[in-house]
């Protein structure tokens, strides 16, 4: 036992100092928003950037909770390759309607696919994904409101995570990724 | 090299051969509506956008499999579902409304069947299905609202149970579609 909490902080000290609490593509579309809304401010909360080492490492990790959740999660996470999230507070957001993020105009000509998009004054929601061998690879997710800002973008086979997180929302795609709803 | 350069090339042929295949299946279906047009009727971009189709679509019914089966067995028949919602000004009205026209003349004149044309407190309501042999393989549903300032227009494809289209509706949240029972013709 002493073994395994002598292990943990080093693990997770090994994670952050490989990279894993920075992503650039994140920082970039960040940058983007603040350039577009000057008054705007966006502080940090969480940004993560998981690898398939890093995403096995917390496979393992969650092995040694106790209890089928963890194990289910464990189970997720195989399946998936890299995760980058990107948290942030947001304050003085004026109106979204004209909102535009040219990362996301650059995904779409790269291929993405647009599941959901969504402008309003007080929100904007793009949700774009990849599909391979009849399988759901690459997951982008943006939500803008005038509290939070949420990105996320996924890759590996999504389909059981996406299942369960879609069957946990009732199926509102749009739902998945927002915070304290 | 030459043989890598070959079966690389071949591959990569091979993949966008497979995804050109899948676009061009959904817009070959009777029931799909190219939006293309639509889209050029408007200067600003689209405040609402939804397409669910492939394998995301696949995963939408799989998740409801294990609270609504019956659902998820409708949503399995389904090919895709596009969504387009357009802030409307009220210079705009009178040009969407004739365009809107145009475009339900044209649905007719490619063999869609008008199922309800309402007009309701200034909404404009167009509601057309496209028959298929023993089932509806598509629907267009096109909205003019401009009380809310907004027109919203929404295509399903695939096999559609009519009187099931309330229950897509409020899956998805497509206002326009919650409430909403088509009846076959005949029965």
């Amino acid at each position: 036992m002493a073994r395994r909490l002598t292990l943990v902080p080093v693990l997770l000290a090994s994670m952050l100092l490989s990279g894993c609490i920075y992503s650039r593509e994140i920082a970039h579309t960040r940058r983007e928003i603040e350039r577009s809304y000057p008054e705007a401010r966006l502080h940090r909360q969480v940004v993560l950037n998981f690898g398939p080492g890093s995403l096995g490492l917390i496979s393992l990790l969650t092995h040694l909770v106790p209890g089928d959740g963890a194990r289910e999660v464990a189970g997720y996470l195989q399946d998936v390759e890299h995760v980058k999230l990107g948290i942030y507070e947001v304050e003085n957001m004026p109106a979204l309607d004209d909102l535009h993020i040219a990362r996301l105009d650059r995904l779409q000509r790269q291929g993405w696919e647009v599941a959901v998009k969504t402008r309003e004054e007080d929100e904007a929601v793009w949700i774009l994904y990849r599909e391979r061998d009849d399988s759901v690879r690459d997951l982008y997710l943006f939500v803008l409101d005038r509290d939070d800002l949420v990105i996320a973008r996924l890759r590996g086979d999504l389909r059981r995570l996406l299942q369960r997180a879609m069957a946990e929302s009732d199926g509102d795609l749009t739902d998945l990724f927002r915070r304290g709803d | 090299m030459k043989r890598s350069v070959f079966l690389l090339g071949l591959v990569l042929a091979t993949v966008w051969a497979g995804e050109a295949r899948a676009q061009a299946g959904i817009e070959r279906n009777p029931g799909y509506v190219n939006f293309a047009d639509v889209e050029s009727w408007f200067d600003q971009e689209a405040t609402m956008e939804v397409n669910i189709k492939g394998a995301l679509l696949k995963l939408v019914a799989e998740a409801s499999r294990y609270d609504d089966p019956d659902l998820a067995s409708m949503l399995g028949k389904l090919k895709a579902i596009q969504v387009r919602g357009y802030t409307l000004t009220p210079d705009e009205v009178d040009g969407i409304s004739r365009r809107t026209s145009d475009f339900s003349r044209r649905l007719e004149g490619q063999g869609w069947d008008t199922v309800a044309r309402v007009r309701e407190d200034g909404e404009d309501v167009h509601m057309y299905v496209k028959a298929g042999e023993d089932a509806i393989d598509g629907l267009m549903v096109m909205v003019v609202a401009p009380g809310e300032n907004e027109t919203v227009f929404v295509n399903i494809v695939g096999n559609i149970n009519p009187e099931e289209i309330g229950r897509i509706g409020r899956k998805f949240d497509i206002g326009p579609l919650d409430g909403a029972v088509v009846r076959e013709r005949g029965r």
